[in-house]
């Protein structure tokens, strides 16, 4: 620690930037709209969050590892459009989901292998399979939303409420507690770090870094299947496009959440948190009544900012 | 038969390719006339200038994802100076191209200097660049007072052939010398390969990153100016689709010529660019062509990295 007292103070003060944020936005949007405490406003912020955060924490996987994800937006329309099509075709709410999710987990595979077994660039890879999962969702749905009579037991998931609290937030906390669990309490979690720390000593430590990816990817996709679902249950129909807003979201609160880390690092409390931080800022700006483009530029601020508020603690590049 | 299967491998992409566009030149009509040489030539000049961009920052091992905010960005600030100015081409371009020159200065702060990661740093930027290029119109399209000689930036011929078409190959051939006789393109390559050494060995690290993500800006603002010329407008959603494309053209490049080469850049956007007219001149549905080039992108990334894997006598990541 620095003899300095106001180094110090500062120096702490950079380690929680993710609290001291969500106060600072607290009290603005407190102060600027009467709404924005109410207890509706507040199930907003939640049924936003829940959406983005199990995406969120799916990603928080794979970019532990080191690797990155840009398919898993459009991975997420196409099991959006898949769920509503099993509904249509007469399937029960379980087995559509089941069915859905498979065929995620099938193309989560795909980049797995890709990536973990060959050892490609994993940008390069979920960069080409994005566009052809895009493909895909228009080849099924042409484009056009899917309609279909969905039963109640599907609906409920992103609709209805236990005790005050949507069964989509309950989903949330379950998810985070069980990802908490395998990243921070698991050997897989703990092999999840060494890969993504420095992939060629796992391997000498005996560490299956082909399998550790693969799983890292399957694990992802059964997120997005999850966040599909509920995303689909709340609007009640399978869009072709409902993913693509969540892509550059998802992305920074999973980065935010390791920018304010302490190891550089991601974590789950560190993505919770930035989901936290972003579902905030995206009620807020609509709360003010603001153009939906102030929330790009304010979010593209929002992750350079708290990139530069830890810059003290990263490492050089070469 | 060992070495026939390892050369077919090596080249099957390239391969794949001529073979569609064989399959074009035979089965559709009026496909090998002039008029369709200048139709694929045209439509392949926005995304060669784009590629040609990312050929620098990959060379260097980077990533840049803000090309297409950036090209749209700068599209709209053009047009936006000149109907503001009453129709001033000359003060449009120098301003579209001064943003593209900041935006791709500011990715190289993030990344060269401040030691960002490249792919959150330019996630981060190419939403900030969206929501700027809104900034200008709020969503709506800028068109007013365009005078010709915006739209002859595109659309002007030079005698016979199209003005811009000179521009490319002349942006191209100098691009190529500065890849093969300057010491800046022994820079980048050595950057990319291992940043480390390429500092012991008196490289400027930081500066040649720098250079690179201020000339894919550059290019890609300007990618941008040429598709607002093209149609004399510019809307919010212009660059859109040039990052996928940009980066299959390029990793296609990769694949003929082992490493990110202008030659090879300029090439695969004449591939892809055939391909592309092939597909609408066959009147095939418009998903499918993503399907296509996604599938290429894939087999180009597969095929450039068994290569190097076969190159270096080892699998990557495995000791």
């Amino acid at each position: 620690m620095s003899s300095n007292g106001n180094n110090g103070f500062f120096r702490r003060l950079s380690y929680n930037i993710g609290l001291v944020i969500i106060a600072l936005m607290f009290v603005f949007f407190s102060l600027v709209s009467d709404f924005f405490l109410s207890i509706p406003n507040v199930l907003n912020i939640l049924h936003h969050g829940a959406i983005l955060g199990t995406l969120a924490l799916g990603v928080t996987y794979i970019i532990i590892l080191g690797e990155m994800d840009i398919s898993f937006a459009n991975l997420m329309s196409f099991a959006s459009v898949l769920v509503a099509i099993f509904l249509r075709y007469g399937y029960s709410s379980l087995v559509s989901i089941v069915f859905a999710t498979a065929i995620s987990v099938l193309l989560g595979t795909a980049n797995g292998f890709f990536v973990g077994y060959r050892g490609y660039s994993s940008i390069a890879v979920t960069l080409a399979t994005s566009n052809l999962f895009l493909g895909l969702n228009y080849t099924v749905s042409k484009g056009r939303p899917i309609y279909a009579a969905m039963p109640d037991t599907f609906l409920a998931i992103g609709q209805n409420s236990i005790i005050g609290v949507p069964i989509s937030v309950i989903l949330l906390i379950i998810v985070s507690v069980v990802t908490y669990f395998i990243i921070h309490a698991t050997s897989y979690g703990q092999k999840l770090y060494a890969v993504g720390s420095d992939q060629d000593s796992a391997r000498v430590m005996g560490i299956n870094v082909r399998l550790v990816k693969l799983v890292a990817f399957i694990t992802a996709s059964i997120y997005v299947a999850i966040s599909a679902v509920i995303s689909t249950s709340r609007l009640g129909s399978g869009q072709p496009i409902v993913g693509s807003p969540y892509f550059l979201e998802t992305l920074a609160a999973v980065f935010f959440g390791k920018a304010i880390s302490r190891q550089n690092v991601s974590t789950v409390i560190g993505t919770l948190t930035g989901t936290v931080v972003l579902s905030i800022l995206f009620n807020g700006v609509t709360l003010l009544g603001l153009p939906s483009y102030i929330y790009q530029l304010v979010l593209g601020l929002v992750l350079i900012f708290a990139m530069l508020a830890t810059i003290k603690r990263r490492t050089k590049m070469v | 038969m060992k070495r026939l299967m390892a050369f077919l491998f090596k080249n099957s992409i390239l391969l794949i390719v001529l073979a569609v566009v064989l399959y074009f030149c035979l089965r559709v009509p009026g496909f090998l006339s002039i008029t369709t040489l200048k139709n694929i030539l045209m439509n392949s000049i926005a995304i060669s200038i784009i590629a040609l961009g990312l050929t620098f920052v990959l060379s260097v091992n980077k990533w840049d994802v803000s090309i297409g905010s950036t090209a749209s960005l700068s599209a709209m600030t053009t047009c936006y100076l000149i109907q503001v100015s009453g129709g001033s081409t000359f003060l449009g371009l120098v301003g579209g191209l001064a943003v593209a020159l900041l935006c791709g200065f500011l990715n190289g702060l993030l990344v060269a200097k401040l030691h960002f990661e490249d792919i959150v740093a330019t996630i981060a930027t190419q939403s900030l660049f969206f929501g700027l290029a809104f900034l200008y119109a709020g969503g709506y399209e800028i068109y007013k007072n365009m005078r010709p000689s915006f739209r002859f930036i595109f659309n002007g011929n030079l005698g016979v052939v199209p003005f811009v078409l000179v521009l490319t190959v002349v942006i191209y051939t100098i691009a190529d010398i500065f890849f093969r006789k300057k010491k800046i393109g022994r820079w980048l390559y050595s950057t990319g390969n291992n940043p480390r050494a390429a500092l012991f060995s008196a490289v400027p690290v930081e500066r040649v990153i720098m250079i690179a993500y201020l000339l894919s800006g550059l290019f890609a603002g300007f990618a941008g100016i040429l598709g607002a010329s093209e149609h004399g407008r510019a809307w919010i959603l212009l660059g859109q689709g040039y990052l996928l494309t940009g980066y299959c053209v390029v990793f296609l490049g990769i694949s003929i010529f082992e490493k990110p080469t202008p030659f090879g850049t300029l090439l695969s956007a004449f591939f892809i660019s055939t391909i592309r007219t092939g597909f609408v001149m066959e009147n095939v549905i418009y998903y499918l062509s993503d399907i296509v080039i996604g599938l290429l992108l894939l087999g180009a990334v597969v095929v450039s990295n068994e290569k190097k894997i076969v190159h270096q006598n080892y699998k990557v990541g495995e000791l």
